[in-house]
Order: structure tokens, then C-alpha cells, then sequence
């Protein structure tokens, strides 16, 4: 992206931010004649630096840059409400998959009930259905990256069971609306019990159909950890796509610890070279989080997680990583990421990670061959704009 | 995402669109047909001195003699015939005084075993043996088998329609017309550019690439007075639907700190590389291999032999392992092997291929000189079928190919065309076995027939080569022709009649397979 370009986005969020100013006047105005409509502007813009400093990644196989600066995330849209109905529209020109429309979607409220339709997040990862202003470190965890159903176009029900269990459960006409891995009709659904006051526990799944196509490129899920670098390539897939997962959050006082396990388990059938059925692939996820906030607004966290891919057929002499081999080279990797985290005004946010990688596999190691401690650094500026120019939340 | 890095790099006209790694391939600039674009390659005279040295490293003195054109006239030393006495391809063996440690190659068209010095293993340098067979060094270095090392590479600025890129590594690059250009002290040198080569001594040139193209070759030509086998075989494969590289004729201009002087008419041959194959293949994550050594002629899976061009990280060969396992599999049902081995190996493919490449006559390669000149891609968007890429088209259109004489020994013959490969053996499995089968036999002659009506029909091809003639003879010879020193061609009258000779080749060439064909069971 080109500094004109930036300044244009820039630009374009301060009109927001403008018509915003308008919109917010007349929100008020509104609001004193009746009750029954609401608009808010949100736009945030998130500028990183990273480096990796002992390491280069070929041409490829990820989606580094050498130490660098960039805008990770430049997000903007609104939220609003029109009588029973919640919508909310966010597009992010600068996403790093190339997905403009990130959620653009209404929601009934309905009694005890909630029916959203559009595109949204489904229900499903806990990491990845944390807002990303407001994740703990500068990547979400693994799993949520590569394991999760991401963003599709379909139709949720929320309610609740009772004061302590909630629900959501909803029909997405894919898993990752955009990428190649995406899935065709998927089911989903979350399940989340308050057993106490400082303790939630999920499950969630999902089930959808993957088709392949010759001509396509692959449509497997792929493993990157959160350095970016991708270790696990997708494969071709055909049948049912299948996730189960589970999370526990507890948060006594000013600590929070999060332990989070995802299964995804891909058919490939009829995908052999011969046409015959190869050995499903899986890949497993799980994180554990540590979050101390040690004072308003400040806060340091430590994260380790583990992703890992295999097939479930038995080990070969001919292990391999083509996208059609029979045996599955298994890969995984881990990762430990210490972070702070400082929201200076209720508009900025400083963060600053160092994460350590590892992988089991030296062969598809960033540096082939090499084993040992991958390092990754990095800091981000968040900036929420409406909000650093005196506007919205 | 934003990456301001290459924006403060402060190179000369760096533009993604021209110089990034994620360019379009700029085919119809680069590979201008109905022009011969100028090529400007500057280097400073330090560095060009520190390719001289190495080369006399390697090689010996450049211009030391001994050299002369490249090509076919292979004259083998009885001795190291003797050396291979007993022995099997690829077997150590021992030569000369003091002895050379060496490696048993199989002479041309199966007619024995030489041994062949290999280079930098306890051989003196500069001492490569004269020019015998191609000894075939498994390995990385594909373009270089026959010298010890991979010359070294330096920074270049190359020109091109007025946009300039910098740092650009340059090495030389070449088995026989290297070495034999070297000795004979022609300036013309063939090159490779890779654009990219040198950013870990200059950062800013990471993924740099020349309109989309990381990687070139500049072919001189040396052994082919017309010089235009290398490119006009390119078009005739591509235009029967075989997959190759891209070609077109440059004029080189090089400054090597004295002043930009005309070095020549040069090929400019695309590297089979992530352009060719996004562009031929639709993906270009598959496995791409350059094969060569023993293991090349697919008889048995010999990793050494398939070095990876891409994924080489991966270590992973199951694809060419599994393939090579199929086809010499036992063939007692036919059906099932043919069908296993097309899941795997594009066998329509190969046949095209082998059908124009006998009908061109060209030896140097494999069925016939040497089990190389061929590249193998497993293409994702084709279930991981293995793809046949011809190479390096310098010495066909002849139909006489390698001639080959053991010093003091009966005079040279030439064998006949046989059209069907009836004189090769199992030890070239993929013609061997697949035109013993009376499908792919049949496939085969088809291929032949068609061919001979349209891409190698004589009054058309003529007219081709007529007019890549045309537009390149103002470059070759006359006042803005070649000028000696630089140049393979000794006089005016030599290119002209090469290009009459290689026209006239056509008419016979066709005449001979028809008449082959006509007689063929």
C-alpha cells in the first residue's frame, strides 16, 4: 500500500469521523424524539512494527516482511439499532486475507431470543470471537487463525437456557467467506455455562461439507503460529469438515486464565492420485492464557499454544507434504508469547510482544534445517479514531 | 499489508510493477517477438575481475585453446573407456597421470561407458578432462555440471526498455558452451541472471525481479551458427502444447568498466520458474525437478538425480519415487498400468513431446546423448501429475546428432532415423516401455502424423525460420552485426549458409520421417 493511499483511507475515516460528528448531532436530536433509532461510528487503525531477527523466510511460505512497518488492521463502519433491530457494518481495506466487508449483518431481538442475519462471525473459537481491538496480544492464538470457522454469510439464534447457560446456534453457507478453505452449508453452534461468578466453559462445533476441485487451488486448512510463518500447507479436501472445541475462561480479581483446545478433521475423499480415498487430515489447537492487570488500563499477559497436523492413517516410508500425498508429513508447532499491554487514553493502546517458535519438523522450520528458538518481536499503536478525534465511544 | 521497507530502499526506479516479487510477468516486453530489444549489462571492473579469476580457477586461462564451438563432435579417450572396463554407470573410477578421480558415464546413444573427471574432487584446477562426455553431477547446480563449482555470482545493473535494475546478480553459466567459449577466449560468454541473488549482501534487492521473471538465461548460441535452434524449437514445442520456456532474441550490450560494447546476439531463455508455471500450469506450488546423472532415466528412483528447483525445503521426492516405481512396474496388464502411470505422469504429454522432438532431431537429451535437457514439474492443478519440460534446444535439428569417436578408433557414423526407438533400450523406460505398448504406439505415430501436417510442416516452418532470420541478421552479421572476438561466427557467409542448411533440414527432415513412417510396422 502506498503512502497515498494511506493518507486517502486517512482521509476517509476523518469524513466518517465528520459525517459521524453530523450523525452523532442528529443521533441526539433523534433521540429526543424518540428512542427508537441509533447510529455510531467505530474505526480503528492499528500500526506495527515486526521484527525477526535471526531469522528469513523464503519467497512463499508466509506472509512476513523483513522488519517493518505496517497497518495491520485499518477498520471502519457503524453500529446502529432501528427500533428491534441491531446492525452493524465493518470493512477493513487493509485486511491481510483481502476480505474488504468484515461484518455487515442485522440482528432481530426477538423476546428471550436474538436472530442475526448476514455476514458475521459464527459461533465457535472464544479467541477468535474476541474483538480484535481488544485481544490480548498482537495475534490471536493459532487455533483461531488456522483451526476456526471464520466470518460467513448465514442466520444465528442466541438465547438462553435458564440464568447460566447461553446458546448460540446457527447455518452458514461456508466456514471463511472469501479463502479458498472455505466449506460449503455449515452448521454451527456454542454452548456456554456460568458455573460461577468468575468462571465460563464452552464447547462449540461445527459441520460442514468440503468439495475439491482440480482446477482450484487447495482447499485445506493450513497451519500458521502467530510470527505469521506458515508451516503446514493446505492440502486438497473432499466430505464432511468436522470441529469440536472447547474453552474455559476464569478471571478471579485482576487475573484472567484462558485455556482454549480445538480438533478440526477434513475427509479427502477420492482425492488419491488413483481417485482412491486418502487418510482424513487433523489438525489440533490448543492455548493457554495468563492475563494480569496490574494496573487500570495496563496489563501484561503470557501465552503458550501448541498446533499441530497429521492424517490418521498409519506412518508410511513415503511421508510427504504434497498436497495429495497419501501419508501427511506431521508438522506442528508451539509458541510462547509474553506481552504488555497499555491503553494510555481510552482512545490509544501500546502493546508489545516477544515470541518464541518452535517446530517439530526441521524440514518445514522458516529456516529448513534449523532447529531451536524462532524469535518474533513486535509493538503496536492503536488508535481508535472517532474516538481520538472526539467522537462515538 | 504496508510495507514501507522497499519505498525507503532508495533504489534507482524501483517499482513493484516492474521490479516486485509480485509483478506480472511481463511476457510481451520481455519476450518481444517481432523485435530484438537491447539489453544493457553493467558491472565494475573489480568484480569482472573477480569472475575471471574464478573461472581460471575452474577451467584454466580464458582463451588457453582447446576450446572452439560447442556441439556435438565428441572425441572419447580410450582410456577412460579402458577406466570403465567391468564397471557400472556411475561407478568411481580412476584416469590419467596423476590419476583424476572420476565418475563412469554412459557415452552417447548407449555405445559404452567413459569415465569423466570429475572436477574439484582431488582434480587439479583448470584440468577438466577435454571435452568428453557430460558427466552429470547430481546436485544444485544444473547450468554448471561440468565445472566444480557454481561461478560466482556479482552485482549487475541491467537496462532494459529504459528501466534499470540494480544489483542484479550475474554469474556465468553453461556445460559445454561455457567451458569451450572459455578456452577459446570468445568474449560472448553465456550468462544466468538472478535478480535477487545477492540480498543478503544487498537487503534491498530481496524478491527483486525483472518484470515478474526472478530468474533468465542469456544464450550465446555458440553452437549454432543460424542461432535459432534454441529459440525456434522453444515455439515449435509450445505451439504443439508441449510445456517450455519462453524465448527471445536481445541484444546484449556490456560494460564491465570500460565502456558498453556490443557482446552480441543473445537468446534471452526463460527459467522454468514461478512465472512459467502460474502461467502453463495454473499454480506453481508443485514439485519442479531438473534431473539428471543415472537416476534420470527413470529406471530406478535415484533422489541425487531429481534435484528440486522448488519445495526443495520439503525433501520431499514421493511423487517422482511413486511414478518411477509405476512405470516399471510389471506391464502383464496393461490397462491397469497404464492407467496407474497416467495418474501420475502425464504420458499424453511426454508422447507429444517425444513425437516432435524425434521428429526434429534432437539427441541432446533424453532417450539418446544423455539422460538430461529436461525438467519434470508435479502440477497441483492437474492432481500432482508429473509434467515433461523440454530444455535447451542449442544442438537439434540435427539429424545425425552426437557424433561420437573413440580416439584411433573407426570413423564416426551416423545412425539412421528411427522414428520409433526401435534401437533404444530398457535402459530409457519411458520411450522404452511405453512404445512397446501397442496404445501409447499407436499414440505415438498419431502424434508423428499430425505433427508433420502442422507444426513441423516444411513450406510453414520455413517461413518461420525466414523470418526470425530477417530480424535478426541486421544483429549478426554487417556494421551492426557481431564483431570479431565476440563472436562465434567467422565470416557472414558461415551464418547465411547455417541458416540454408537448417531450412533445407526441414524439407529433408520431413521427407525422411514420412518415409519412415511409411515403412513402420
Amino acid at each position: 500500500m502506498t503512502l497515498r493511499r494511506v493518507l486517502s483511507l486517512a482521509l476517509m475515516l476523518g469524513a466518517t469521523a465528520t459525517s459521524a460528528h453530523a450523525q452523532q448531532a442528529t443521533q441526539e436530536e433523534t433521540a429526543r424524539q424518540a428512542t427508537s433509532f441509533e447510529l455510531v461510528p467505530r474505526a480503528f487503525i492499528q500500526l506495527d512494527w515486526r521484527g525477526y531477527p535471526d531469522w528469513t523466510v523464503a519467497p512463499g511460505t508466509g506472509r512476513l516482511d523483513l522488519d517493518t512497518f505496517q497497518v495491520r488492521r485499518l477498520r471502519g463502519g457503524v453500529d446502529g439499532r432501528w427500533r428491534r433491530v441491531a446492525f452493524e457494518l465493518t470493512l477493513d481495506p487493509q485486511d491481510v486475507d483481502g476480505t474488504l466487508v468484515k461484518d455487515a449483518y442485522a440482528e432481530l431481538r426477538a423476546g428471550e431470543y436474538r436472530i442475526r442475519a448476514g455476514q458475521f462471525k459464527p459461533p465457535g473459537s472464544r479467541e477468535y470471537s474476541t474483538a480484535a481491538r481488544n485481544i490480548d496480544l498482537l495475534e490471536r492464538a493459532a487455533l483461531a487463525r488456522s483451526l476456526a470457522a471464520h466470518r460467513d454469510i448465514g442466520v444465528m439464534v442466541h438465547g438462553d437456557l435458564g440464568t447460566r447457560v447461553d446458546y448460540d446456534v446457527g447455518l452458514f453457507a461456508g466456514d471463511d467467506n472469501g479463502s479458498n478453505r472455505r466449506s460449503g452449508l455449515t452448521g454451527a453452534g456454542r454452548l456456554e455455562w456460568e458455573p460461577g461468578i468468575d468462571l465460563i466453559v464452552g464447547v462449540f462445533g461445527s459441520e460442514g461439507r468440503v468439495m475439491a476441485v482440480d482446477e482450484e487451488p487447495e482447499n485445506g486448512i493450513s497451519g500458521r503460529l502467530p510470527s505469521g510463518y506458515r508451516f503446514f500447507e493446505d492440502v486438497y479436501v473432499r466430505g464432511t469438515r468436522r470441529r469440536i472445541g472447547g474453552d474455559v475462561e476464569w478471571s478471579p480479581g485482576r487475573w484472567q486464565f484462558t485455556v482454549e483446545a480445538l480438533r478440526v478433521r477434513d475427509e479427502r475423499e477420492g482425492q488419491g492420485v488413483d481417485f482412491d480415498d486418502l487418510p482424513s487430515v487433523v489438525g489440533v489447537g490448543a492455548s493457554a492464557t495468563a492475563r494480569w492487570r496490574f494496573a487500570p488500563r495496563r496489563e501484561v499477559v503470557a501465552r503458550y499454544e501448541y498446533l499441530g497436523f497429521d492424517d490418521v492413517g498409519p506412518a508410511t516410508a513415503l511421508a510427504g507434504v504434497r498436497p495429495r500425498a497419501a501419508d501427511l508429513r506431521a508438522r506442528s508447532g508451539q509458541t510462547v508469547t509474553l506481552g504488555g499491554s497499555w491503553r494510555a487514553v481510552a482512545w490509544a493502546r501500546l502493546m508489545a510482544n516477544a515470541g518464541a517458535e518452535w517446530f517439530s519438523e526441521p524440514r518445514s522450520a522458516p529456516e529448513p534445517g534449523r532447529r531451536g528458538v524462532y524469535w518474533t518481536f513486535g509493538t503496536r499503536l492503536q488508535v481508535e479514531l472517532p474516538a481520538a478525534l472526539g467522537f462515538g465511544r | 499489508m504496508l510495507a514501507v521497507t522497499a519505498l525507503a530502499s532508495g533504489q534507482r526506479g524501483w517499482s513493484d510493477d516492474t521490479h516486485g516479487r509480485e509483478a506480472t510477468p511481463d511476457y510481451g516486453r520481455v519476450f518481444a517477438q517481432d523485435v530484438v530489444k537491447r539489453l544493457d549489462i553493467r558491472v565494475s571492473a573489480a568484480d569482472w575481475d573477480r569472475v575471471m579469476a574464478d573461472m581460471t580457477d575452474m577451467v584454466g586461462p580464458f582463451g588457453a585453446g582447446g576450446g572452439g564451438r560447442g556441439g556435438f563432435n565428441i572425441i572419447v579417450d580410450p582410456a577412460a573407456v579402458e577406466a570403465c572396463k567391468g564397471l557400472v554407470e556411475g561407478s568411481a573410477c580412476s584416469l590419467g597421470t596423476p590419476p583424476q578421480t572420476g565418475r563412469c558415464v554412459q557415452l552417447p546413444m548407449g555405445t559404452g561407458l567413459a569415465c569423466t573427471p570429475l572436477p574439484g574432487v582431488g582434480n587439479p584446477p583448470g584440468r577438466l578432462g577435454g571435452p568428453g562426455p557430460v558427466g552429470n553431477l547430481p546436485g544444485e547446480r544444473d547450468d554448471v555440471e561440468l565445472l566444480p563449482r557454481t561461478p560466482v555470482y556479482i552485482p549487475a545493473t541491467v537496462v532494459f526498455d529504459n528501466v534499470a535494475f540494480d544489483r542484479a546478480g550475474l554469474r556465468l553459466k553453461g556445460n559445454s558452451s561455457l567451458s569451450n567459449t572459455w578456452r577459446s577466449g570468445v568474449e560472448k560468454l553465456p550468462f544466468r541472471l538472478n535478480f535477487d541473488a545477492l540480498s543478503d549482501r544487498f537487503p534491498d534487492t530481496r524478491d527483486q525481479t525483472f518484470f515478474g521473471f526472478p530468474n533468465l538465461n542469456l544464450t550465446s548460441n555458440s553452437s549454432d551458427a543460424s542461432f535459432l535452434r534454441a529459440k525456434v524449437v522453444g515455439d515449435l514445442f509450445r505451439e504443439a502444447g508441449v510445456p517450455a520456456a519462453r524465448t527471445a532474441f536481445v541484444r546484449v550490450y556490456f560494460d564491465r568498466g570500460d565502456g558498453s560494447r556490443y557482446l552480441g546476439l543473445y537468446t534471452l531463455v526463460e527459467v522454468p520458474d514461478r512465472p512459467m508455471l502460474e502461467t502453463q500450469f495454473g499454480s506453481s506450488g508443485g514439485n519442479l525437478y531438473k534431473p539428471n546423472g543415472a537416476g534420470a532415466r527413470w529406471t530406478a528412483f535415484v533422489r541425487d538425480s531429481f534435484p528440486k528447483k522448488t519445495n526443495a525445503r520439503d525433501e520431499d521426492w514421493t511423487d517422482v519415487e511413486d511414478a518411477i516405481a509405476v512405470l516399471n512396474e510389471p506391464r502383464s496388464r496393461p490397462t491397469v498400468w497404464r492407467a496407474r502411470l497416467e495418474a501420475r505422469f502425464s504420458v499424453s504429454v511426454f508422447l507429444r513431446w517425444l513425437a516432435l522432438n524425434t521428429v526434429i532431431g534432437n539427441s541432446d537429451t533424453y532417450g539418446s546423448f544423455s539422460p538430461h535437457n529436461y525438467w519434470v514439474y508435479g502440477s497441483p492443478r492437474h492432481r500432482d501429475r508429473l509434467f515433461w519440460i523440454p530444455w535447451d534446444h542449442d544442438l537439434a535439428m540435427n539429424a545425425g546428432g552426437p557424433m561420437i569417436m573413440i580416439a584411433g578408433g573407426s570413423p564416426p557414423t551416423t545412425p539412421g532415423l528411427d522414428l520409433f526407438h526401435d534401437r533404444v533400450t530398457a535402459t530409457w523406460p519411458l520411450i522404452r516401455y511405453l512404445l512397446d505398448d501397442p496404445v501409447y504406439r499407436a499414440a505415438y505415430r498419431a502424434n508423428v502424423e499430425e505433427l508433420l501436417n502442422t507444426v513441423f510442416e516444411p513450406s510453414r516452418l520455413s517461413a518461420h525460420l525466414q523470418a526470425e532470420y530477417a530480424r535478426i541478421a541486421p544483429h549478426v552479421i554487417g556494421p551492426d552485426g557481431e564483431q570479431p572476438g565476440r563472436t562465434f561466427i567467422n565470416t557472414p557467409q558461415a551464418f547465411t549458409e547455417a541458416v540454408a542448411t537448417l531450412i533445407r533440414y526441414v524439407e529433408t527432415r520431413a521427407d525422411a520421417v514420412r518415409q519412415a513412417l511409411a515403412v513402420a510396422p
